[in-house]
């Protein structure tokens, strides 16, 4: 009923995909008749229940996992899975999790014995991947019963290696049969050529993958034919950190390592994820411990690799926010703890305040410092030297630990934010009673508060009495809401590139001010409505629901926007950190993959219906 | 007893290439259609086919033939209509017939069975238009609102197929219907459930 030209879309797919690119055309289509299609939508916490079939990525994004939910492997566009269930039942129990919608063609376990029946490669290349899969499992079972140390980037390529035994190799006149048997028998990724102890080339699974199954190559050829010569190759004696940049920079996954011209093994990507699997504790249990600022300061370095391994491992960016806000307390809680010991005890009791993205627990990178001291009472002249003195240290401290000084001043070293308790009070009453929206502008951030090192008792009768103030304060809440919905989600972006006109628009978006901001904003006027102690976004978009103040709908879209735009900042910050350049929150519009476009047009819009809901409610409909 | 769920039901998904909107004028240059079994698409039930055109067809036909990748030769070649209908109304009276923008079709292949006296078998249609349309909230401006199939698919991260193919939009389309379904109506849904949908 139908020919290669009609079914054109799928077959050309296929022609690009392996194994299928190996098979003469008329064979394509064959399999291409014989495929169902499925649309699978993300869910990145349940894994598929997976049908004898196998499985062919269309667009879209999986996980492989282990039947304990560690990550192996991520799969893409033109990758397989279900191998493992298909040729041996999957005793290993390797999970796979939709974490981008997809669609699949899947093809039955009849077809796909018949068609490997038919070609030897066929059948060899299901085999290699389902072997290599196993392997990955095995090499996550092992770590696990390792205990975890705390290996960092910082530790010599060296120390990983040596644990391995001596290196797999052969002769360069190896059959590429007996290379891959070596290779199988051995249970590697990666083979290299040695004449003596002279490295004469390196041979991946991929290069048996793309240089021989894929080209139909003959088997007895020497292996060298196949090798990459000139392999880049790293000293025992380099980090972790550069050989990861290494193989980044050459897009490789396995790099020879050598000490005074000799080889003694190999390094792979899977050793530097393995290496790098470390717990935030120990970086904040090593703070705690720094008896100098200078040695403090120096940990900032280990916070980038962190960040970029919860990227890699999805760690949701609450989750993030809320470690991130745990180290920088560490830092805060640590540098006083230093200036006291060189400044005293204090002479009254004080809390030190964090406010902005601290006191939220969303800080990314290079978030700035915001933060004010609250004192007991008012302060007689020795008393009052001695708070300068301590915030006179510790803001300088904190900006050369990484947090960037405030740019507005809104910091304890500045006097007019060292106020007593009494003063506090005064203040937030100005702020509401007296609301302008010049002064909203800049007041906003203090609506965010948190007690990082102190007495949190002292921040308690303020905030009880602002949250008592601000339900009924209508005025204020509609300057608030006004001032917050001046800064519109960047929709317009979304429609000049729906028109595509080809202008050369260079525009970046604005994943900070036009995001998550804009979202925080929102949670912020709902929580002061509502009269609500949360301080996180999400705390307060759900106190708020639980109050009713927002609709479950609107305020779960919310939160899923505001995941989506802060996932999608950090991931990019991250990415900058590791090429060297100065994290900011804009994003070239040009990198987004369609999907990740069509959710962020979703999470703008939810947020301009917001916005419009809270002018409603809070502002009658005006606008600001 | 249990509810019929809705993957027990058949889909015909189709799509047809036409020289115009009106049923009454214009022409069906070719139709291309997909089944949907337990969930699936199925590309062993895909199938296309090019229409024998009259020779009175005047030049706007050729001309929309062109865009249509359809030659003079295909067209001269290609299956009667009338008798391509008669078997497609035999094999699939009792599936749920799916669309992109069900009137358009439904109204030639209509139009069609009157002409040649078959009968025409009310089949429940289905339209991944129509759902799109209903989805997307009133008050987004006209660029949001894109619904042809492309921009649809999109929505739901689907790969870009060539455009005015009648198998690669049956195709499309029933991708988009699966695509709507696991996402917007729930894989679990009763037929029931999926047909309230789609009303």
């Amino acid at each position: 009923m139908s020919n290669a030209d009609d079914l054109k879309d799928v077959v050309d797919f296929l022609a690009e995909t392996l194994p299928f690119s190996a098979l003469p055309a008329e064979d394509r289509l064959d399999v291409a008749q014989r495929l169902s299609v499925d649309y699978i939508p993300r869910h990145a916490n349940q894994p598929l229940a997976l049908a004898p079939t196998l499985y062919i990525i269309r667009t879209g994004a999986f996980e492989l996992r282990t039947a304990d939910g560690e990550l192996l492997d991520r799969l893409g566009e033109h990758d397989l899975f279900g191998i493992n269930t298909l040729l041996n039942g999957n005793p290993e129990g390797l999970t796979v999790y939709p974490i981008e919608d997809a669609l699949v063609y899947k093809l039955s376990s009849e077809a796909v014995k018949a068609f490997s029946a038919q070609y030897e490669p066929m059948g060899d290349f299901f085999q290699q991947v389902s072997s290599q899969r196993n392997r990955l499992n095995r090499l996550a079972r092992n770590r696990q019963s390792k205990p975890r140390l705390e290996t960092q980037l910082t530790q010599s390529v060296r120390d990983v290696i040596t644990a391995d035994a001596t290196p797999v190799g052969c002769v360069p006149t190896t059959s590429i049969q007996q290379a891959a048997q070596l290779m199988r028998d051995e249970r590697v990724s990666s083979l290299m050529l040695l004449d003596g102890d002279v490295l004469g080339g390196i041979v991946t699974d991929r290069d048996i993958r793309n240089r021989v199954v894929a080209e139909g190559l003959d088997l007895q050829l020497p292996v060298s034919n196949i090798a990459t010569t000139d392999p880049i190759f790293i000293d025992a004696g380099a980090l972790l950190f550069d050989a990861q940049k290494m193989m980044s920079q050459h897009r490789v996954h396995h790099l020879p390592v050598m000490e005074q011209g000799r080889v003694i093994g190999m390094i792979t990507a899977t050793d530097l994820v393995r290496a790098q699997q470390v717990s935030p504790l120990f970086l904040i249990d090593d703070i705690q411990r720094q008896n100098d600022l200078d040695s403090l300061s120096e940990l900032r370095h280990r916070i980038p690799a962190l960040i970029h391994n919860w990227v890699q491992a999805d760690i949701s960016p609450v989750e993030m926010g809320r470690v991130l806000a745990a180290i920088g307390d560490a830092f805060v809680q640590r540098c006083i703890a230093l200036a006291q010991q060189e400044l005293g005890d204090a002479p009254m009791r004080f809390a030190w305040l964090a406010f902005g993205s601290q006191a939220r627990m969303d800080q990314t990178f290079a978030s700035d410092q915001d933060n004010a001291l609250i004192l007991e009472r008012e302060p007689n002249q020795p008393e009052a030297d001695y708070f300068r003195k301590l915030a006179n240290w510790v803001c300088p401290a904190l900006a050369k630990c990484g947090y960037v000084l405030c740019p507005g001043d809104i910091m304890a070293s500045n006097p007019q934010w060292r106020l007593s308790v009494a003063d506090w009070q005064a203040r937030f009453n100005e702020w509401v009673d007296a609301a302008s929206p010049k002064t909203l502008l800049n007041s906003s951030i203090f609506f965010d508060l948190r007690v990082i090192d102190g007495d949190a008792d002292l921040l308690a009768p303020v905030q009880k009495n602002l949250l008592a103030r601000t339900p009924k304060a209508d005025l204020f809440l509609a300057l608030m809401t006004q001032t917050a919905v001046r800064n519109r989600p960047p929709l317009g972006f979304f429609r000049r590139f729906v028109v595509e006109s080809g202008g050369a628009h260079e525009d970046a978006l604005d994943l900070k001010h036009r995001g998550v901001a804009l979202i925080n904003d929102l949670a912020r006027i709902h929580a002061l409505a509502g009269g609500l102690s949360a301080v996180g976004t999400h705390a307060r978009l759900q106190a708020a629901m639980d109050a009713g103040l927002l609709e479950a709908d609107a305020g779960h879209s919310l939160m899923e926007a505001w995941h989506l735009i802060a996932a999608l900042r950090i991931e990019e910050q991250s990415e900058a950190v590791r090429r060297g350049e100065k994290p900011t929150s804009f994003l070239d519009p040009d990198a987004l993959s369609p999907l990740t476009r069509a959710h962020l047009k979703d999470a703008f819009g939810t947020i301009q219906e917001a916005q419009q809901m809270a002018l409603n409610r809070y502002a009658r409909g005006q606008y600001g | 007893m249990a509810k019929p769920l809705w993957h027990e039901r058949r889909f015909w998904v189709l799509d047809l290439e036409l020289t115009g909107l009106d049923p009454a004028e214009d022409h069906v240059l070719s139709a291309g259609w997909v089944s949907i079994e337990r969930g699936e698409i199925r590309l062993d039930q895909a199938g296309h086919c090019l229409f024998q055109q009259s020779a009175i067809m005047g030049d706007d036909v050729m001309g929309s033939a062109h865009l249509h990748h359809i030659t003079d030769q295909q067209r001269e070649s290609g299956e009667p209509l009338s008798t391509w209908l008669s078997q497609a109304l035999q094999q699939h009276a009792d599936d749920i017939w799916v669309f992109h923008h069900a009137p358009l079709d439904s109204g030639f292949l209509k139009e069609q069975c009157r002409r040649f006296q078959l009968v025409w078998p009310k089949p429940t249609l289905l339209d991944t238009l129509a759902f799109e349309r209903k989805r997307l909230p009133r008050e987004r401006p006209p660029g949001y609102r894109d619904l042809t199939l492309t921009a649809c698919r999109r929505r739901y991260g689907l790969p870009i197929y060539r455009s005015h193919h009648a198998l690669s939009d049956a195709l499309g389309t029933a991708e988009l219907l699966l695509a709507q379904i696991r996402s917007r109506v729930g894989n679990s849904a009763t037929l029931k459930d999926l047909l309230r949908a789609y009303r």
